[in-house]
């Protein structure tokens, strides 16, 4: 048996091997599983921080901190790492700072505002310091990850090189502050005509000259018009002198002149920019007016936009919106027609009706918002209050329009049958409410689908039948019940004999035994048996007594435990009882 | 020997109630477990209310249901009715790994599939790389969240991805927990909206992100919060492989709910009434005759003042019997 025992165990052990493949837990508890983690995964990530440094890309070192951040560490590193991504955030805020004021240093330079170039230097210095501090702590902080101090220096050295870099330029912008130039120039500026038509050439013109009035021929001086830039090099005599063609639609432009000493030119000239000159251009404003016919749209109506043009020209012109689009050309006055789609959602939608530029005609655009919505649609659907199980009911759906109607409820059989729902309560449902759920969808695209769900009180009469059958047989139960009970609690005991019409109230056994004590002195104690209290009067009361007492309480007795067949000793007892009991009133009558 | 037989009926029934009703099912995903595996906490924050296959008409259409890691293929039935909610403008959750909810999304005519090799990510995970860490991208709402033994998805094309494993993670092809060369790295997409009919289907390749263990991890209970959004949430049942225990369980408890919310709980109460009565008869005249029955010292001590010829135990002794 026990050989047995185990030839089954092992087959088990065989079987549950072989069924053995490559299949997955669907999941494991996580505080149990076995924790795997390899530290060099986290070099990618510093050298990625690194590089977006380098390369000055501090939103995408601002992303690779999160990564680092929500990449998985033992909970014994955790704190290193936050230290270091908080350390790496330092250092991006600094560095930012710093790239921040060397631009302003730079600009600075250009507009020849030498102390405050310096200044910012100053600033750019102290930030750069820092960062070198904060990069340091970093390597110090993350050094205690078991990653190698050299390959862990290795993968963040770009930081080391962007701060080299930044400290380099640095020196430059420093020697060219320290060397402030001294000569200061003026660029003079001239435009003709200040009133020119669209299309036409504007003539601008002007000097640059160092103090004194001596030109400054070959440099570069930059020429704004409006917000265009256009570069040009002084001549002989430091004069300039460009020709632009105006194809601008603002009404007012801006024009004036720049030098910006480049090169060597840095450590000698200043910065100096001309007068602006105010150039107005002349140019044909389109007037057009578009009308629509509405600002609310259901699907499946047509917008009309009536387009008309107050020019003599013809345009072309464009109606651009997420509803349709349109292209034609536009003389005097045109109509266009838009469909709303019927998939269209509900909404608010904007239309653009725009013309392109054309010669000297500006472009024009147009543009207003309307709604598309549908309509709600109203079902009549009445489903009665109370449903009973086993009954099939029909009901009407009433639509203004023609609908698509599905049917659903949760309990029983419910189908569509045009626009008749015939719904079917099964006999054994016993639940004691139940769901119609309708989906209308309307055949036109103008209204929305509705869904309307009912609720009804379902009654089942079955358990409601099988409950007043059982109630009734409770109460009938119940009170059969207590009547056993009360009889199987009750204490056996002697019948009531009445001693006569009159004393019928009292017992005639109790009348007895009062006279028994009251003529002998002796009580029936509740411990004593019959014999005992029979053989107690034997020694005080006449034998007579003691006989007739002792053959009623045999024939009680008798009465008592054989059932109905003795009842005729009851009347015998009975009648002796009433006689022992005059006797007894008798014997105390005569003694008194 | 009778009365001991129906005393001893209803203590078994009783002792096997309080059983079913403290020890809880400790099958996975089921609502009422309360360990690792189990969605009972989920089911609490979110107020889950569990549905089976012939209920679902009965949903309201902005509810959410999830389908979470089904045992069992899905017949065309149970398709039908998944079908029907979701064009009633309802939202499906569809929640697995290894298992058949497969044959559900091909049912619902969809091209999305989960691929069933294993999703591991040896850098951004959770202890272990089998418990990756994927970004979720719901409704402009960025949320990291733990899988548990996932794996991706594939065909994706029809639907948005919402949701994409890390640059670091791979697919484990041959299960040995290594990144092999012929295994590619992610990212994966690894959770997909579609829209469906009137209402939404949502594919996540994972079937255990809000059981009881994972659900405090990175953003996973705020991912159920969104999923469920202001509908209610109910969650599929009858999928899964059931143990014996959890059968007998969801069966008493389930038939304790039908007697309680239905018709039938008038004649059941009655007939609860039939055996408190006969119960309750049995348990009076017993108490009746064993009160009667009761001696106290006293009484044989005046047995004895009256009778001082007899012994005291033999006295003693008759009393026990008596009361046998």
């Amino acid at each position: 048996m026990k050989s047995l025992w185990i030839v089954f165990m092992l087959s088990l052990i065989f079987v549950g091997l072989t069924a053995e493949g490559i299949t997955y837990p669907r999941q494991v508890d996580p505080s149990k599983v076995k924790e795997e983690w390899d530290p060099l995964l986290l070099i990618p990530l510093f050298s990625s921080f690194s590089n977006s440094v380098y390369t000055g890309n501090y939103a995408a070192a601002q992303e690779n901190i999160t990564n680092i951040l929500i990449s998985y560490l033992p909970e014994s590193y955790r704190n290193v790492l936050e230290r270091g991504a908080s350390l790496m955030q330092q250092l991006l805020g600094q560095l930012n700072q710093t790239e921040a004021l060397i631009n302003q240093t730079e600009t600075s330079i250009n507009q020849s505002m030498f102390p405050e170039a310096r200044k910012a230097i100053s600033e750019a210095r102290v930030q750069l310091s820092y960062a070198n501090i904060t990069y340091v702590s970093l390597l110090d902080a993350i050094s205690v990850l078991p990653l190698g101090a050299n390959r862990l220096s290795q993968s963040l050295s770009g930081i080391a090189e962007k701060i080299q870099l930044l400290s380099l330029t640095l020196n430059e912008l420093e020697k060219i502050a320290n060397s402030e130039p001294f000569i200061e120039t003026t660029i003079s500026i001239t435009a003709e005509p200040l009133v020119v038509r669209w299309g036409h050439y504007l003539e601008i013109k002007g000097r640059l000259s160092a103090s004194g009035g001596d030109p400054l021929p070959g440099r570069t001086v930059e020429v704004h018009v409006g917000d265009l830039i256009i570069s040009t090099v002084t001549g002989e005599g430091g004069y300039y002198d460009i020709a632009y063609n105006i194809t601008s639609y603002s009404s007012q432009l801006a024009v004036y002149a720049e030098y910006i000493p480049v090169g060597d030119d840095v450590f000698t000239y200043r910065y100096s920019k001309s007068d602006i000159l105010n150039v107005s251009v002349i140019y044909v404003t389109p007037k057009i007016s578009v009308n629509l016919n509405g600002t609310s749209y259901l699907p499946g109506e047509t917008i009309m936009l009536k387009i008309t043009s107050y020019i003599q020209t013809e345009v072309p012109f464009s109606v651009i919106s997420a509803i349709g689009n349109y292209t034609g050309t536009l003389y005097n006055e045109t109509e266009v027609d838009l469909k709303v789609p019927s998939y269209i959602e509900d909404g608010v939608y904007t239309i653009n009706v725009i013309t392109p530029p054309v010669g000297d005609i500006a472009p024009f655009v147009w543009s207003t918002n309307l709604t598309v919505h549908r309509l709600n649609l109203s079902l009549s659907f009445v489903l009665p209050q109370r449903l009973i199980s086993g009954k099939t009911y029909i009901m009407n759906v009433e639509t203004p329009v023609p609908c698509n109607l599905s049917v659903s409820s949760s309990a029983g059989e419910a189908k569509v049958e045009g626009s008749t729902i015939i719904l079917q309560v099964p006999l054994l449902y016993f639940g004691k409410s139940m769901n119609v759920i309708i989906l209308a969808v309307p055949a036109d695209p103008s209204y929305s689908p509705v869904i309307i769900t009912s609720s009804a009180e379902v009654i089942n009469p079955i358990p409601i039948a099988v409950s007043i059958t059982l109630g009734a047989v409770a109460l009938l139960y119940i009170a059969k019940k207590l009547l056993a009970v009360s009889k199987e609690i009750a204490a056996p005991k002697l019948p009531s004999i009445p001693l006569s019409t009159e004393e019928e109230e009292s017992s005639v056994m109790g009348g007895i035994y009062s006279q028994i004590r009251r003529l002998y002195g002796i009580r029936m104690e509740p411990w004593m048996t019959y014999r005992e209290y029979l053989n107690k009067l034997a020694e005080r009361a006449e034998e007579e007594i003691v006989y007739l007492l002792k053959d009623i309480l045999y024939k009680l007795e008798r009465f008592l435990y054989g059932g109905r067949e003795y009842s005729s000793l009851l009347r015998v007892a009975e009648e002796r009882a009433r006689l022992l009991y005059r006797k007894l009133k008798s014997m105390i009558g005569g003694k008194k | 020997m009778k009365q001991y037989l129906v005393f001893g009926l209803i203590f078994a029934i009783a002792v096997v109630l309080l059983i079913v009703a403290e020890v809880p099912s400790k099958d996975d995903f089921s609502p009422d477990n309360p360990l690792f595996n189990g969605l009972s906490q989920a089911s609490k924050i979110a107020d889950i209310q569990t549905v089976t296959i012939g209920s679902l008409g009965s949903l309201p259409p902005n509810s959410t249901l999830f389908i979470i890691g089904p045992d069992k293929a899905f017949t065309e039935k149970q398709a039908d009715e998944i079908r029907g909610f979701l064009e009633r403008g309802g939202s499906a959750v569809v929640m697995d790994d290894f298992g058949t909810a497969n044959s559900l999304l091909m049912m619902l005519t969809v091209n999305t599939r989960l691929n069933g090799s294993l999703l591991m990510d040896p850098l951004y995970m959770y202890r272990n790389p089998a418990l990756p860490l994927v970004r979720f991208d719901l409704k402009g709402e960025e949320m990291n969240v733990y899988f548990n033994y996932a794996t991706v998805l594939e065909g994706t094309d029809d639907g948005k991805c919402i949701a994409y494993s890390s640059p670091f993670s791979f697919l484990d092809l041959n299960g040995n927990g290594k990144k092999d060369p012929e295994e590619p790295y992610g990212p994966f997409c690894v959770a997909e909206s579609l829209k469906n009919f009137q209402g939404r289907l949502i594919v996540i390749s994972d079937s255990s992100v809000f059981i009881n263990s994972m659900l405090d991890k990175g953003d996973n209970e705020k991912l159920l919060d969104a999923l469920v959004g202001n509908g209610r949430a109910f969650l599929l049942t009858g999928l899964w492989n059931q143990s014996e225990y959890t059968l007998i369980r969801s069966s008493i408890s389930g038939g304790f709910s039908a007697l309680m919310n239905t018709w039938l709980l008038y004649p059941f109460a009655l007939a609860l009434l039939f055996v408190g009565m006969e119960v309750g008869s049995i348990l009076y005249i017993h108490l009746q005759m064993k009160s009667r029955k009761g001696y106290s010292q006293e009484d044989i001590e005046a047995i004895l003042r009256r009778h001082p010829e007899w012994k005291r135990e033999e006295i003693e002794e008759l009393l026990e019997e008596m009361k046998k």
